[in-house]
């Protein structure tokens, strides 16, 4: 009588074991599949770059290194190294005729590179102002819209 | 014209005509200005005259604006104590409550839901608060956080008083959004709507020739 007690526990134990594991197996699949999910969503597969079309108006004509400096140390100083390290803000081109200008960031930082356009009222010792006309994906539609937008 | 595309620029210390000109070029529509110079030009926005009252005690309110026409001025206090901002919520003839570097400690959360309640708008200006030093500016960012929560109508101008120092609308979206955190179309509401519900009771110092909507 005994013995068969015995055998009937080590059946229950063996069956409750197994189902623990299966179940656990169940829970750590799903736990792995919706952190995958959330670290995806976080992820961002590649920084693409966004080139704002911008125009300086200005009381006497301005010069390419001025324009690149003023809008990098107006960058700096609003949102700090670490975020100018990551958006990497750089003016390509600037049409010294025309006043106008491509600026480049990553997307995830257009937003603020527009901002701090905004906050420029001086380049070199010469009042002015940036104005913000266009963000495109490519470069060769920026150019397009430097020699066609009006302000 | 869709309403969210008639940009205003409500605080401006003098209107001279290097300024108008870029601004109609940078697409606003009117121009709330303190001083109105001379103009030549007749292609202008429309501009309306801004009286900016400063005020400690609740008795000296009443007798500055006894003084003033409020049917053709822009009205705008700034409060130098609770009393005077309180009071100064359920008053008609005030158009807008100012918050400056120096009255941040007036705003608290019953004068946001006092405003609230009597759909009076809070107005602040992008120069005299991107001039004064960080922790001004945190105590600022603090205080607008809590008007978005309190419901609170928001009025943004450029505080202007030469041409360099106005902004362009869609860049003065973009600093409102990345600064101080507010949704973007209450950004733009703030240089839009809100400001031509209360231009739009007003008669304008100089009309432009596309008039604004009244509606």
């Amino acid at each position: 009588m005994i013995q068969l007690v015995n055998i009937v526990l080590t059946v229950v134990s063996l069956a409750l074991l197994l189902a623990a594991l299966y179940l656990f197996r169940k829970a750590y699949f799903s736990y792995k599949a919706i952190r995958e999910k959330i670290s995806a969503e976080k992820r961002v597969k590649k920084l693409r770059k966004r080139y704002v079309v911008f125009a300086a108006v200005c009381e006497e004509k301005v010069g390419h290194n001025d324009v690149a400096s003023a809008l990098r140390d107006t960058f700096v100083k609003l949102y700090g190294e670490l975020t100018t390290q990551k958006g990497s803000p750089r003016v390509l081109i600037f049409d010294e005729e025309k006043q106008r200008g491509i600026a480049r960031i990553s997307h995830l930082h257009v937003d603020l590179l527009v901002a701090s356009l905004g906050f420029i009222k001086r380049v070199g010792s010469t009042k002015c102002i940036l104005i913000p006309l266009k963000v495109t994906g490519t470069i060769k539609k920026a150019r397009k819209y430097l020699d066609t937008l009006k302000l | 014209m869709n309403k969210l595309e008639i940009y205003v620029d409500s605080n401006v210390e003098v209107c001279d005509e290097k300024l108008v000109i870029l601004a109609l070029r940078l697409g606003y529509r009117a121009l709330v200005c303190k001083q109105v110079v001379d103009l030549d030009t007749s292609n202008t926005p429309e501009l309306y005259r801004k009286v900016v009252l400063v005020s400690e005690s609740v008795q000296d309110l009443k007798r500055q604006i006894s003084s003033i026409n409020s049917s053709s001025c822009f009205v705008t206090l700034i409060p130098r104590s609770v009393e005077v901002a309180r009071w100064a919520s359920h008053d008609t003839r005030i158009d807008t409550i100012m918050l400056t570097s120096n009255n941040i400690g007036v705003f608290d959360k019953k004068q946001f839901d006092t405003m609230s309640y009597y759909g009076k708008p809070l107005e602040i200006s992008l120069k005299d608060i991107s001039d004064t030093s960080l922790e001004v500016r945190e105590k600022v960012f603090r205080r607008l956080n809590l008007l978005l929560r309190s419901k609170v109508g928001l009025i943004v101008g450029s505080g202007a008083s030469s041409w360099n120092e106005l902004y362009h609308p869609y860049t003065m979206v973009k600093i409102l959004t990345s600064a101080f955190d507010i949704p973007p179309r209450v950004a733009l509401l703030a240089i839009t709507d809100c400001p031509r519900q209360i231009i739009a009771k007003k008669t304008p110092v100089r009309p432009s020739k596309q008039p604004l909507s009244r509606t």
